[in-house]
C-alpha cells in the first residue's frame, strides 16, 4: 500500500518538473539581469553592448545568445559545441573481467582486445581498491598476457609502466587513470552549456570583447575598459590602405599576442569586411573615453 | 649703541613686532631671534655703550636644533631652511617602505636623517626622539645596519657628538613623527620631520596575456571561466588554447608552439590531468593513429613522453622539461600561475622531479596537492581572484599574499608559494594613498598620491596627475626608491586658500613592466580603469 501511495505521489511530482522545464524551454529567454542558475537557456534578449568577432569577421549588435542542443550560436553564427566532450562515465564492472582467450602474441599498445580488457579491469579494479593497490595488480596482470614480454614500472611516476612487447614495440602506459574526472555528462551537458551562454549574456552586457575562431577552439576576449584601449587601434590597421600582410604583422605586434600564427592573423584581416557600425562603435569608444578623462 | 651680528634680528616686543635696525637707540626690553646659528659659542656679542665710555657686554650664542630628511621625497635632502625644510612636519613627510620583499627577498630601504646642533657645543644635549609611530621603525647608525640606535636617545655633548646622519629602517605601516632636540638648562629647542611608513610595494606581471591552456575540456572548464572572468576586468586579454575533442589526432590551438608560448603569460590556468611532477599536456584518441599524433607533437622531444592510458594517448611534460622550457620566462614575466590539476603542488621523491607548479615558475604559483576537480579549482580561483580584484575582503587584499593569506578558507589541499607582494595592476595603497587628504591650511607645501605597485614612468608625470582646480601646482613628479616608483607628487601653494582637487588619471597610470602596462584601478575595486581624485 505504501508503495502504491509513494508511486501515485511520485508520478505528478515528476510530471510537474517536466512540465517546467519544458516551459522553460519554450518561454525561451533569460529573463532581466537575474539569469535563473541552473535553468535551461535557450535565446537571450538582444544586448546592445560588446564587441563580438568570429572567424575574423565582425558581427553587428545587437547580439542574441542562443543554444541550440549543445551548441552555442551568436546572431545564429556558430560559436562553439560541447557535442564532443559529453563523456559517459563507465558503470563500475560489477564482475572482474576474464581475459580474453584470442589475444594475439603478436598484439602491440594499440591492439583493441587487448586495450579493450585492460579498460574493464583498470574500470573494475578502480572501484574496489586504492590507486597503489591497481598499479600492481595492473602490473601483475599485463604480465601474464601472452603479447607482452616485459613490464617495468616508469621511474619517472611509479602509477606508470614501460611495457615491452612480443613484437619488440614498447610504450608507456599508465595503470591507473588519471585523476581528475570528467565532468560533462548526458545529464548536466544541457545545463553546463546554458551555464556558459548565461556567462557571455553577462559578459556582453558588460562591453567584452570576443573573437571566436577554429570553431571554439580559440576564444580571445577582453573587458570594456581593455577595449577602449585596444579597439581603436585594431581598427585603424584593419581600415588602413596597406597590404594585408603587413596589416596581419601590426596586429600581431598591437595586440602582443605572439601565441596567434600568422595564418590567423591573416584571416583576421582578410574577413573583415567593412562595418559602419564598427567603425561608429569604435568612435564612439574614443569620445566616451576622451570625455571621462 | 648697539652693534651685533647678521646672525639675529631684534623686536621691541615677544611677538616679533617692532624690529630694531642695529646699530640702534636704546629701548626699555629687547627680544632677540635667532636667525642663522652661530659659527663658534658665544659668537653674538651685544655691546652697549654711552658716551662717557660706559661700557657693557653680553654674550649670546644662536643655536640651531634640526632634523633634516628628503621630505618632499625627490631624491635628495636640502638642509636650507627653505623649500623642503617648510613644511617637513605635515604628512606624509619622507615616504619609506618596510620592506623590498616587491622586487627580491633581501632588498630593504632606509631613509636617511640628518640631525643638526649648531654651532658645534660643547654643553648640553641633544636628544633624537619618535613624537609618533615610534613602534614602526628601527634607527641605525650606518647602512648596513649593525648598531641599532634605541629611541630615545639623547647625546652629552660634553662627551660625545651627534651623528652627522642616521638611518631609519621602517618595520611597521603608519605615520611617524621624529623629534629632534637641543637642552640646555631650561632652554630646548626642537624640530620635527614627519614620516610615512607604507608597504612593501608590489610588482604586477609584466605582459597583460592571460592564457588558459584546455587542452581536455571534458574535465569542465568552470574553473578556466572564473579565471578569465576575475582577471580580465583588470585589464589582462584571456587567449583560451583548447581542444575540443581528446577522440581525434588534431589538437587544434594545443599545439606545442602554443605550449611552449606560454611563457608570454602573465597569468594562466591549466585545465588537464597531471600527477607528481608531471603534467599531460595533450590528447588523442586511442589508437594507432593518436599515438603517432603524440609523437609528432613532441617533436622529438625526448623531454616529452607519449604515454598510453586506457582510453587515449598523451603527452606527457615532466617538471624537469617545464624548468628548462618555461621557468626563466615565467620569471622574467612576473606570472601569475594557477595550475588547476592535480598533484600539482606535489613533488616526486622517488624521481627528484619538483611539482609543477614549482618547476614551471612564475611569481606567484598555485597547485594542489592531491586530485582536485572543476568545483575546487573553480571556487579557488573565484575566490583568489576575487581578493586579488577587490571584488571581496573590502578589497583589503589585493596581493597575492593577502589573497592567499596562509590557506585561510580554502581547501587543505592547495598551495600557493611566491612573492607575497604581488598584484594584478596597480591601485593606491588601502590607506594613506593621498596627500593633503584633507583642507590642508593656507600653506606650500607637497602633495601624492601613493600606489601599491611600481609603476610605468613612459607616462609623463605631468599627463598622470592632474590638477582640476585650485591652487597652483608645479613640479608634478614620479617618485619611488632604487627599485622603481611608486608614486605621483607635486608642490603646491596654498597660500591663496583655494580649495584644490587633483586627479591621477587611470590611463597614464600604469603597471611597470612591458611597454604599456595595465591601468590603475582607482577605487581599488574591479573593474580598473577608474580614476582617483582627492580634494584639500
Amino acid at each position: 500500500m505504501k508503495r502504491v501511495i509513494t508511486q501515485f505521489v511520485t508520478a505528478p511530482m515528476f510530471l510537474v518538473c517536466l512540465c517546467l522545464v519544458m516551459a522553460l524551454e519554450s518561454q525561451g529567454e533569460e529573463k532581466g539581469d537575474n539569469p535563473m542558475t541552473g535553468a535551461v537557456f535557450t535565446n537571450s534578449q538582444p544586448i546592445s553592448n560588446g564587441f563580438v568577432f568570429v572567424e575574423g569577421q565582425y558581427v553587428d549588435a545587437p547580439y542574441v545568445i542562443s543554444r541550440k542542443d549543445l551548441a552555442i550560436y551568436i546572431n545564429d553564427k556558430f560559436i562553439v559545441t560541447y557535442a564532443p566532450l559529453v563523456k559517459e562515465l563507465p558503470l563500475p564492472e560489477k564482475d572482474r573481467p576474464v581475459c580474453p582467450s584470442n589475444i594475439s602474441t603478436n598484439a602491440g599498445p594499440n591492439d583493441q582486445v587487448v586495450t579493450k580488457y585492460l579498460y574493464r579491469m583498470q574500470n573494475y579494479l578502480v572501484a574496489k581498491q586504492g590507486r597503489a593497490e591497481v598499479a600492481d595488480e595492473m602490473e601483475n596482470i599485463l604480465k601474464t598476457l601472452p603479447c607482452i614480454k616485459d613490464v617495468k614500472r616508469d621511474r619517472g611516476n611509479n602509477e606508470c609502466a614501460i611495457i615491452t612487447y612480443m613484437n619488440g614495440k614498447t610504450e608507456n602506459m599508465g595503470l591507473v587513470p588519471p585523476s581528475r574526472k570528467p565532468v560533462i555528462t548526458p545529464t548536466n551537458a544541457v545545463e553546463y552549456v546554458s551555464r556558459t551562454c548565461r556567462n557571455y549574456v553577462e559578459r556582453l552586457k558588460k562591453g567584452d570583447f570576443y573573437r571566436f575562431a577554429g570553431n571554439g577552439s580559440s576564444i580571445f576576449t577582453f573587458s570594456a575598459q581593455t577595449a577602449k584601449d585596444e579597439l581603436p587601434g585594431l581598427v585603424k590597421v584593419l581600415r588602413s590602405s596597406q597590404d594585408d600582410e603587413t596589416k596581419a604583422k601590426q596586429l600581431r605586434e598591437m595586440l602582443r599576442l605572439p601565441p596567434i600564427s600568422e595564418e590567423e592573423s591573416k584571416v583576421f584581416v582578410a574577413n573583415l569586411c567593412p562595418s559602419k557600425q564598427l567603425d561608429e562603435r569604435v568612435e564612439a569608444l574614443i569620445k566616451g573615453d576622451k570625455s571621462d578623462k | 649703541m648697539f652693534r651685533t651680528t647678521t646672525e639675529i634680528w631684534c623686536w621691541t616686543t615677544g611677538i616679533r613686532r617692532g624690529r630694531v635696525g642695529l646699530p640702534g637707540s636704546l629701548p626699555d626690553t629687547l627680544y632677540v631671534e635667532g636667525v642663522s646659528p652661530s659659527y663658534t659659542n658665544a659668537d653674538v656679542v651685544f655691546y652697549l655703550s654711552t658716551p662717557t665710555s660706559c661700557t657693557d657686554s653680553a654674550k649670546v650664542t644662536v643655536v640651531k636644533a634640526a632634523l633634516y630628511t628628503d621630505t618632499n621625497n625627490d631624491g635628495a635632502i636640502e638642509t636650507e631652511d627653505s623649500g623642503e625644510a617648510t613644511y617637513k612636519g605635515f604628512e606624509p613627510g619622507r615616504i619609506l617602505c618596510v620592506n623590498g620583499f616587491g622586487k627580491d627577498a633581501t632588498t630593504d630601504y632606509l631613509a636617511e636623517i640628518k640631525p643638526v646642533v649648531q654651532p658645534s657645543l660643547g654643553n648640553g644635549t641633544a636628544k633624537l626622539e619618535a613624537l609618533l609611530g615610534g613602534s614602526y621603525i628601527k634607527v641605525w647608525t650606518t647602512t648596513d645596519k649593525t648598531t641599532e640606535v634605541t629611541l630615545p636617545k639623547t647625546y652629552d655633548l660634553s662627551t660625545e657628538n651627534p651623528p652627522g646622519s642616521l638611518y631609519v629602517d621602517g618595520i611597521a605601516t603608519g605615520n611617524v613623527q621624529l623629534a629632534w632636540s637641543y637642552t640646555s638648562g631650561a632652554v630646548t629647542f626642537q624640530d620635527k620631520v614627519a614620516m610615512l611608513i607604507i608597504p612593501t610595494i608590489s610588482y604586477a606581471p609584466v605582459s597583460s596575456n592571460a592564457y588558459v591552456w584546455s587542452s581536455l575540456p571534458s574535465l569542465g572548464v568552470d574553473d578556466g571561466t572564473a579565471f578569465q572572468d576575475q582577471i580580465k576586468d583588470q585589464g589582462f586579454k584571456v587567449t583560451w588554447f583548447s581542444d575540443s575533442s581528446a577522440s581525434d589526432t588534431n589538437f587544434e590551438q594545443c599545439t606545442l608552439a602554443n605550449y611552449k608560448n606560454m611563457i608570454n603569460a602573465g597569468a594562466f590556468t591549466v585545465i588537464s590531468h597531471g600527477d607528481k611532477g608531471e603534467h599531460l599536456a595533450v590528447y588523442a584518441e586511442d589508437s594507432t593513429n593518436g599515438q603517432a599524433a603524440c609523437d609528432t607533437w613532441r617533436g622529438g622531444d625526448t623531454n616529452l613522453v607519449t604515454r598510453h592510458y586506457q582510453g587515449f594517448w598523451c603527452v606527457v611534460a615532466r617538471s624537469s622539461w617545464l624548468t628548462a622550457n618555461w621557468q626563466s620566462g615565467m620569471n622574467a614575466n612576473r606570472t601569475i600561475a594557477m595550475w588547476s590539476i592535480c598533484y600539482s603542488a606535489s613533488d616526486n621523491p622517488g624521481t627528484g622531479e619538483a611539482s609543477v607548479k614549482e618547476a614551471a615558475g612564475g611569481r606567484w604559483r598555485s597547485g594542489y596537492f592531491n586530485p582536485t576537480d572543476m568545483i575546487e579549482a573553480r571556487d579557488v580561483n573565484n575566490k583568489f581572484l576575487k581578493r586579488m580584484n577587490g571584488t571581496t575582503d573590502n578589497a583589503r587584499k589585493r596581493t597575492a599574499g593577502e589573497a592567499y593569506d596562509g590557506g585561510t578558507d580554502y581547501t587543505s589541499n592547495l598551495k600557493m608559494d611566491g612573492n607575497n607582494w604581488t598584484t594584478l595592476c596597480p591601485a593606491p595603497l588601502a590607506d594613506n594613498a593621498v596627500f593633503p587628504d584633507t583642507a590642508a591650511g593656507n600653506r606650500k607645501g607637497w602633495g601624492c598620491i601613493i600606489f601599491d605597485t611600481y609603476m610605468n614612468q613612459n607616462n609623463p608625470a605631468s599627463d598622470a596627475l592632474l590638477k582640476l582646480s585650485g591652487c597652483p601646482t608645479t613640479d608634478h613628479r614620479w617618485f619611488g626608491n632604487s627599485d622603481g616608483v611608486y608614486g605621483l607628487g607635486f608642490d603646491f601653494d596654498k597660500t591663496g586658500g583655494a580649495g584644490t582637487t587633483m586627479r591621477a588619471v587611470a590611463d597614464k597610470c600604469r603597471n611597470d613592466g612591458g611597454s604599456k602596462g595595465r591601468q590603475m584601478d582607482g577605487d581599488r575595486v574591479t573593474p580598473s580603469g577608474d580614476n582617483r581624485e582627492w580634494s584639500f
